[in-house]
């Protein structure tokens, strides 16, 4: 069967993302990560326009990633890993991890009470990672001995390497159109301005819920140890894309049982 | 020295700094103590009263304060308190604790860390694990 990526998709993906991280740019400035929930406050209440900012920033976030998601599948239906040798193709599938902890890191940079248990769940789950957990805790979360500050390094980090190395060796950045940055700009802004994005100050509820896509998680390690939900669960989809040529019928079967899987326990998850 | 001595004199030493700096870094992690942080409560407790501070509880018992860490001991989120069933609750994976802190149910499976209380003429001093 012969399938082609959709050019709108792939555009719209790379004018999403850049989008996304110029706007938070833009709204980091006024950030203070050593008062992380008052300051992002303020960005919504002393900002000209900074809640409208704060939510294009988080709606262009999203749109990167579900954009990204389905750019993803479009190449597997493509057989993209096929024209490819594997450290090209694995350092392609890494985005989306990378992408992934961006977009999670995000939350932990909020400092509001999801923000602050999700860091704090990520933390955990990062120490209990052999050999390298030590190391990828002190880079990216740390937040009971540094609060947001790796977070908020490792969000803009991961940010804009990503654009900028995916911008240069897999899409041209200067190729992106006008048009298409006015197409999704338009509809992250229309968004922003009818969904206001929440922030919960810390509170004694006996229920937070993470954020959406990691629903699916945090209902698991409510049944499974830590380590088989937490660290070999996520990681079955990475591994499947980066193998993904070594057996494509039987991986692409484990991709769709996987995700099959994680839209229940996200339901399970978001219905509590 | 040939080269190929001095390749394996290299290689040699280069596996010695590698030893030492992971020695190194195990002992400034695992080994060497680091000093615990201490915070003064200077609210003058009632017995039955609950107080809620963003690393620990503290409450009056029969047998002097008792001070629990909100660290839950499953993923480490901040355990809150739940006034209507009277229990510790963590938010995240809903693991719930008696008001001594013992483990009552969910995936946590242990007590909440009791924390060092000393009784000065200022306050009580709680010890955090640092």
């Amino acid at each position: 069967m012969s399938y082609r990526l959709r050019p709108w998709v792939s555009w719209g993906l790379a004018a999403s993302f850049l989008l996304a991280v110029v706007s938070g740019l833009l709204a980091s400035y006024p950030f203070h990560e050593a008062f992380p929930l008052i300051s992002t406050v303020g960005i919504e209440t002393v900002l000209p326009f900074g809640s409208f900012l704060r939510a294009f920033h988080f709606y262009t976030g999203q749109l990167t990633f579900l954009l990204l998601v389905w750019h993803l599948v479009e190449a597997l239906l493509n057989h993209a890993e096929r024209r490819r040798p594997l450290w090209r193709w694995s350092l392609l599938v890494s985005t989306f991890p990378l992408v992934t902890l961006a977009l999670f890191t995000g939350y932990i940079v909020r400092g509001d009470q999801t923000g602050l248990a999700a860091g704090q769940i990520a933390e955990h789950l990062a120490l209990r990672l052999p050999l390298i957990g030590l190391v990828l805790n002190r880079l990216l979360f740390a937040v009971a001995e540094e609060g947001v500050h790796r977070a908020f390094m490792a969000h803009i980090y991961l940010s804009v390497g990503v654009l900028v190395i995916s911008g240069l060796w897999h899409f041209r950045l200067r190729a992106v159109r006008l048009e298409d940055l006015a197409v999704w700009a338009t509809l992250a802004a229309a968004v922003s301005l009818v969904l206001p994005v929440s922030l919960e100050a810390p509170s004694f509820e006996t229920l937070i819920k993470g954020p959406w896509f990691f629903l699916g998680i945090q209902e698991l390690l409510r049944h499974l140890p830590p380590w088989l939900a937490g660290l070999v669960f996520p990681s079955i989809p990475v591994l499947s894309l980066v193998f993904f040529r070594l057996a494509p019928r039987g991986l692409a079967l484990v991709l769709v049982l996987w995700t099959g899987t994680y839209v229940i326990l996200t339901a399970l998850g978001a219905l509590r | 020295m040939s080269p190929r001595n001095r390749r394996s004199f290299l290689k040699l030493s280069g596996l010695v700094l590698l030893g030492l700096g992971g020695i190194g870094l195990f002992s400034a992690v695992k080994i060497l103590p680091r000093p615990p942080r201490k915070v003064l409560v200077k609210e003058k407790l009632k017995e039955g009263q609950i107080l809620v501070r963003p690393e620990f509880f503290l409450r009056l018992t029969e047998e002097g304060p008792l001070a629990l860490s909100r660290r839950c001991p499953h993923l480490g989120c901040p355990v809150t308190y739940a006034p209507d069933k009277e229990e510790f609750v963590c938010p995240c994976h809903q693991s719930r604790f008696s008001l001594e802190g013992r483990y009552l149910a969910g995936p946590a499976k242990k007590d909440l860390a009791r924390l060092p209380v000393k009784k000065t003429e200022g306050g009580l001093i709680v010890e955090l694990p640092a």
